[in-house]
């Protein structure tokens, strides 16, 4: 017995009726009365499936990597082992091996993948700007940091969204600003007062 | 030079959530929920493929800040009148700029919503589609992208979705007809037909003799059964809240004094009665809303009121600020028109009582009208046998 897909409401949580669904507008719930718009797509009738490798026939076949007793089905796309149905896995439109995902994970080579992202660029431009509203003191600390970091990282991987590196050129901008001012507050007070 | 394609597409640009920028992106397979805070972004995909549904609610959030700033708006402007001096009027009418401006953009933005996604394992709110034309809109532009990452239903999944449809015996009476909720569940809203249903086709192909069979009339849920007791008299006893404070401009004296003291009690414990009996449901929010400013409008009214009754007192006669029975008596004998303090109070509570009596009482008709039984559609009639061209 297949028990039917359900949508629950918003609002109350209990499930909305399959004539409220993909109505195109808003339509109230009959528990609860708050309007909503559900829409539904064909994923919802749709079953995980799951294949099993087929089993080695002829005695020389090109057999698993990873299961030596199935039969290969496809060549992973990025290192061409062999692999078997239930071993292939179909990214991002590739085909690959469990262990070629796993090190693309760890090693952030696919994209797709990566769920958080440091933002250097961020970090620099906040460095230099954030300390002249605190005052304007912890600069003496914060430009040469917000240099460093800026040159050290030009080249990191920042957002997967698309985004220049103005960030990065404004906090070497503002830095190196901000160490001339240091530079020449220095001049100033030491040798030109010393001269005096 | 070839120009690079973008990989992401902006569908709705970072929203504030508790600290953190949510913004929500296109990609070329997927759609991307982007999370900023302390300088990492954090990314949800859901492929394409694997959107089983979105859902969009209505919210009243957007309304309520709506009515909190003409409030506040109508609130400066009395002042504004009332201090009439140079210094307070700039300050107030920057401070009326700000709040209108911060109304029309609210107003222009249009109702808010929530929005959900769900996959095959999880359901995951869209922080970034709060507003329900941007929510729609996104909607609209993803649809055509869902639907063919997912393709064409087979059979079996076909065969689910119809069992889907409500149990009425002339729905499962007429098979060759398809059904309407998998027909839009194919097709989309105002799309076209990317994926043809055998039943329409066939149905096209049949003989010209064939009589269409009836269609039978759409379920209809049970009406929904909520009362707001209170809520009439306390809007109604609002507006004549508001019309006394009108003439108490004009005819200032001990007897309406008397006459608004009950009626705001009156008032209050009416709208506390209502409060506590109203159901907690998303649509009684709109009264609920309008109820609770009403409390806090009467509350500020006593506690303004109270305060200002003590000042004009202590500045003209000191030593009666002890009694409060003397006070009440010079209050009394003070002409509204000649005070600006007092008239400023009194044409401010003149037209917030108005409002808000008024849209309390559309918000119960509205409620009303949401909540009366849907009445069945008429059952369409068979259409006459086609003529063979």
């Amino acid at each position: 017995m297949s028990l039917a897909p359900t949508i629950n409401c918003g609002q109350c949580g209990k499930a909305l009726p399959s004539q409220l669904w993909n109505t195109g507008q808003l339509a109230a719930c009959p528990h609860c009365a708050d309007q909503q718009q559900v829409e539904v797509f064909p994923a919802l009738y749709r079953k995980a499936q799951a294949t099993a490798g087929e089993a080695l026939l002829v005695e020389g076949e090109s057999s698993c990597f990873y299961h030596p007793q199935k039969r290969a089905a496809v060549a992973c796309e990025n290192c061409g082992r062999f692999l078997c149905a239930l071993c292939e896995v179909e990214f991002a439109g590739r085909r690959l091996c469990p262990a070629c995902i796993e090190s693309g994970k760890s090693k952030k080579k696919i994209k797709n993948l990566e769920t958080q992202r440091f933002l250097y660029d961020d970090l620099a431009l906040a460095l230099t700007i954030l300390p002249i509203i605190l005052g304007f003191f912890p600069t003496i600390v914060t430009a040469p940091i917000a240099l460093f970091i800026s040159i050290r990282h030009w080249n990191s991987p920042t957002s997967v969204l698309p985004r220049t590196r103005i960030r990065f050129v404004l906090a070497i901008l503002i830095a190196l600003a901000e160490i001339a001012g240091w530079t020449l507050f220095a001049y100033f007070s030491f040798f030109k007062g010393r001269g005096h | 030079m070839a120009r690079k394609e973008k990989e992401y597409h902006r569908l709705a640009s970072a929203r504030m959530t508790f600290g953190m920028r949510v913004s929500l992106w296109r990609g070329r397979d997927h759609l991307l929920k982007v999370t900023s805070s302390n300088f990492t972004e954090d990314y949800r995909r859901f492929y394409f493929k694997d959107i089983q549904s979105i859902t969009i609610l209505k919210t009243n959030n957007g309304f309520g800040w709506t009515v909190v700033m003409a409030i506040l708006t109508v609130l400066c402007l009395v002042i504004a009148f009332a201090i009439g001096g140079m210094g307070g009027a700039i300050f107030c009418v920057i401070v009326i700029s700000f709040l209108v401006l911060i109304l029309a953009i609210n107003v222009a933005l249009g109702p808010t919503c929530k929005c959900w996604i769900r996959t095959a394992v999880k359901s995951e709110r869209i922080e970034s589609l709060g507003r329900l034309r941007k929510a729609r809109k996104v909607l609209a532009a993803l649809r055509p992208f869902i639907l063919e990452a997912q393709g064409e239903l087979t059979a079996e999944e076909r065969a689910a979705a119809e069992a889907q449809q409500p149990e009425s015996p002339a729905v499962s009476q007429a098979p060759a007809v398809a059904t309407p909720f998998v027909e839009k569940l194919l097709v989309g809203i105002e799309q076209e037909d990317p994926f043809p249903h055998p039943a329409a086709q066939v149905s096209v192909a049949q003989p010209a003799t064939v009589v269409a069979p009836e269609i039978a009339p759409a379920a209809v849920p049970p009406p929904l059964v909520v009362k707001t007791p209170c809520c009439l008299p306390a809007f109604c006893l609002l507006i004549l809240e508001g019309l006394i404070a009108g003439i108490d401009i004009a005819a200032h004296g001990a007897v309406m004094m008397v006459v608004e003291n009950i009626m705001v009690s009156a008032l209050a414990i009416m709208a506390i009665i209502a409060l506590a009996r109203l159901p907690h449901l998303g649509i009684t929010a709109r009264v609920r809303s309008t109820l609770i400013a009403t409390m806090i409008f009467l509350f500020l009214q006593i506690f303004v009121g109270t305060i200002a009754m003590m000042v004009l007192v202590a500045a003209h006669h000191p030593p009666m600020a002890n009694d409060q029975w003397e006070m009440l008596k010079w209050c009394s004998r003070q002409s509204v028109l000649k005070t600006p303090f007092l008239l400023g109070l009194d044409l401010t509570v003149m037209v917030i009582d108005l409002l808000l009596g008024l849209y309390g009482l559309l918000a119960l008709a509205r409620f009303r009208r949401l909540t009366e039984p849907p009445q069945a559609l008429p059952a369409i009639p068979p259409a006459p046998p086609r003529q063979e061209s």
